[in-house]
């Protein structure tokens, strides 16, 4: 018993080190202020204050997202050779983060997965190459540009299979009733890139190859319907030969997702996980990890445990509730709608509850409902929309999130488990008494402060795509992208001033407003 | 009790252990010679650089057209190389693989090389500004400069075959050698390399 109790010590005060470590949660702190500085284009300004908060908020675990977000600060600041820089770096990191260290893979099973390091989200990896494009494109570097857009597509082929092999190494178990899929990711076709890649190929002339672009842009719509829920852009016009020049417009707004926690509760019956979104359990009863007043009978020996979460079997099954009389159904609504999921988990006993937090995408939405584009202070066209960033950013994370779910349930119950064990045997070695309770305190609070989702996430993507195209007379012309808001409130003016528009060519105008 | 100790310096070792995990990470440099293969990444480098160049000269000066323009105009063909385009998938730096194209064909001491249209502008520009301030003696001639007979061009591509952790990476160089005056393309060759790249799931 002495030695449970030295051992369940050593794993409270392991913890409690290592919850004193800041970087087992995700900051936020540096972006305080940013989203006002994008509002009003100061990107210099909004550069500085990720560069000077570098060494405190963005550890080397965090490299990726440091590269993605000043990469895109510079790139909204016309700094493209230093955008492509760091967007080149987050790519080779992204790349080289694959190989997963096992060290940190474990101490993510004891804390949380902020101590792994950021290896990038899939449309992160994706949109990069579509800056960079933009980037070498803006730097006169076209064949440069091409490579970028060829490496969205090896990237968007890769993306499924790798999925596909996640899910099965999760399923181990033996005699398990239920598979353990994850989210299948239906995007494979960036509508975005394809743009990019047909304009680019019509400007050599390769008129070919832009047609199988074209044909692949309208695949997005055919196969990614919840992707594209909007309407496909008019470009009858793309692929017929004009006399005139082309003036391509290509504008971003608002922000893509950010990630967000929410808490819920773990309450056990036999054998059973009770996913809920309240503390109270469908008992009736009402009580967490870190009530301390009260002790919970931990009647489960360490070995049992142990040995029970090795030999676990891992279903996850949907909760369909039995079919009741209306007057049953009232009175069980409301725990039915607190109720998420019942998970089968042999050896764990009845009567405790746990609070955990999950990670979410949370929609950062964008007052801009429509943009008009003037040449000459003429009313030429208003844009529409060609990709929605945050709708891929959705459909990539379903991917991951049941593994996430699966592991931070696992997580919180074998922690969770492992602390009301050593409060009991902190409570029969202390005799009770303030001792007691002091000790039962640090447990509490050791375990709580290693519990968080991991919200790491880069910052600075747009949430949307819009294009369009405007013939005219080749020479010089000076275009407006105007935002307007539902309303038809004028939200900003984006001057792009005089270009010169060449009949041979590309004419591409790239303009944003991140609200 | 001794099982009691070993478990304590078990929690010790490993809360030791990633206490250091976070800390940075130490670099040793190593010099090594610049013939040496060394694979890195998996991307195209110096190495696929210096023996496609290699090869594909090689096959080059070892065909008849070097003769046959030498029998017709005794003197040797004066060579200019073009634009290398890079159709592939990575950034490789055409301009290192064109100066190995270029030192494997004056090193093989059977044709002349002139300069590209890159360098002849700056070069160009050195000329003009010798007609105003350079001594009579020195400046050197307009209109002096040696025309190239033939031009080589080419692209670099690549096709990706990729299953996660795992690529089979197809370069393919192509180069081509066109008469100037004429159009006619004299030689055509291709070199390919061809790489299995793997990389690990999980390290400690």
């Amino acid at each position: 018993m002495k030695r449970i109790f030295i051992f369940l010590t050593a794993f409270i005060f392991l913890l409690g080190i290592i919850s004193g470590c800041a970087s087992m949660k995700t900051s936020k702190k540096q972006f305080s202020g940013i989203n006002k500085k994008l509002e009003i284009r100061d990107f210099a300004g909004a550069i500085s204050q990720i560069e000077s908060s570098k060494d405190k908020f963005y550890k080397e675990k965090e490299k990726v997202l440091y590269y993605l977000d000043i990469g895109m600060l510079y790139h909204y600041n016309r700094e493209y050779k230093k955008s492509n820089e760091f967007l080149e770096k987050a790519e080779f990191a992204i790349e080289e983060l694959y190989t997963k260290s096992i060290s940190k893979a474990a101490v993510s099973l004891l804390l949380n997965d902020n101590a792994m390091d950021y290896s990038g989200e899939d449309y992160e990896d994706i949109y990069l190459n579509v800056f960079k494009a933009l980037n070498y494109l803006e730097l006169d570097k076209f064949d440069e540009a091409f490579v970028e857009i060829r490496r969205i597509n090896n990237k968007l082929s890769v993306l499924e299979d790798k999925h596909v092999k996640m899910a099965n190494q999760f399923n181990l178990s033996k005699d398990k009733t239920n598979e353990f899929k994850t989210g299948k990711s239906k995007f494979h076709n960036s509508a975005l890139g394809r743009y990019l890649s047909l304009i680019l190929y019509r400007a050599e002339g390769k008129m070919d190859d832009a047609r199988i672009d074209m044909n692949k842009i309208r695949d997005s719509w055919e196969l990614q319907k919840h992707i594209c829920d909007f309407e496909i852009p008019e470009m009858d016009n793309y692929l017929n030969r004009t006399d005139k020049a082309r003036i391509d417009i290509l504008s971003f707004i608002g922000k893509s997702p950010d990630k967000k926690a929410k808490t819920l509760y773990i309450h056990t019956e036999t054998d059973v996980l009770i996913i809920a979104t309240t503390k109270e359990a469908p008992d009736g009863t009402k009580k967490s990890v870190g009530d301390t007043g009260e002790l919970v009978d931990a009647t489960v020996e360490m070995v049992d445990l142990t040995k029970d979460f090795a030999n676990s079997v891992i279903d996850i099954i949907p909760f369909k509730p039995k079919k009741k009389k209306k007057e049953e159904a009232k009175i069980e609504e409301d725990k039915i709608e607190a109720t998420l999921d019942i998970i089968n988990w042999p050896g764990v006993q009845k009567g405790y509850h746990f609070k955990f937090q999950l990670p979410y995408m949370d929609m950062r939405k964008s007052q801009v409902a429509k943009i008009k584009v003037f040449v000459d202070d003429k009313l030429k066209l208003e844009l529409e929309p060609i990709e929605s960033v945050e709708n891929v950013a959705l459909e990539t994370y379903k991917v991951k999130e049941p593994l996430i779910y699966l592991k931070t349930i696992t997580r919180s119950v074998v922690k969770g488990l492992l602390s009301e064990k050593a409060k009991v045997e902190m409570e029969k070695q202390t005799g009770g008494g303030y001792l007691g309770l002091a000790s039962r305190l640090a447990t509490d609070v050791a375990v709580d402060a290693t519990e968080n989702a991991d919200l790491r996430i880069s910052r600075f993507f747009p949430a949307k795509a819009l294009i369009g195209e405007i013939e005219v007379e080749p020479g010089i012309h000076n275009i407006k992208v105007e935002y307007y808001s539902k309303k038809g409130t004028l939200l900003f003016i984006d001057d792009i001033g005089e270009k010169e528009i060449s009949k041979s060519g590309l004419n591409l105008i790239e303009s944003f407003y991140l609200d | 009790m001794k099982k009691n100790k070993v478990l304590l310096v078990g929690v010790l070792f490993i809360t030791i252990f990633m206490i250091v995990s976070c800390g940075p990470s130490t670099r040793t440099v190593t010099r090594v010679s610049v013939d040496e293969v060394q694979d890195l990444s998996g991307r195209w480098n110096d190495t696929d650089s210096r023996l496609v160049a290699e090869q594909m000269i090689r096959g080059l000066i070892s065909r008849s057209w070097i003769n046959d323009f030498v029998m017709e105009n005794d003197r040797k063909p004066v060579v200019v190389v073009g634009a290398v385009r890079n159709l592939s998938s990575e950034h490789i730096q055409t301009g290192t693989f064109v100066k190995d194209i270029e030192r494997e064909f004056i090193n093989s001491g059977k044709v002349k090389f002139v300069a590209t249209s890159e360098e002849r502008k700056e070069v160009r520009d050195e000329r003009l500004e010798q007609q105003s301030y350079a001594s009579d003696e020195t400046a050197k001639r307009l209109a002096a400069e040696t025309g190239a007979d033939f031009m080589l061009k080419g692209s670099i591509k690549t096709h990706i075959d990729a299953i996660e952790g795992k690529q089979i990476k197809f370069y393919q160089v192509d180069m081509e050698l066109i008469n100037v005056e004429t159009n006619e393309k004299i030689w055509m060759d291709s070199k390919k390399i061809k790489k299995f790249v793997k990389q690990k799931k999980a390290k400690w």
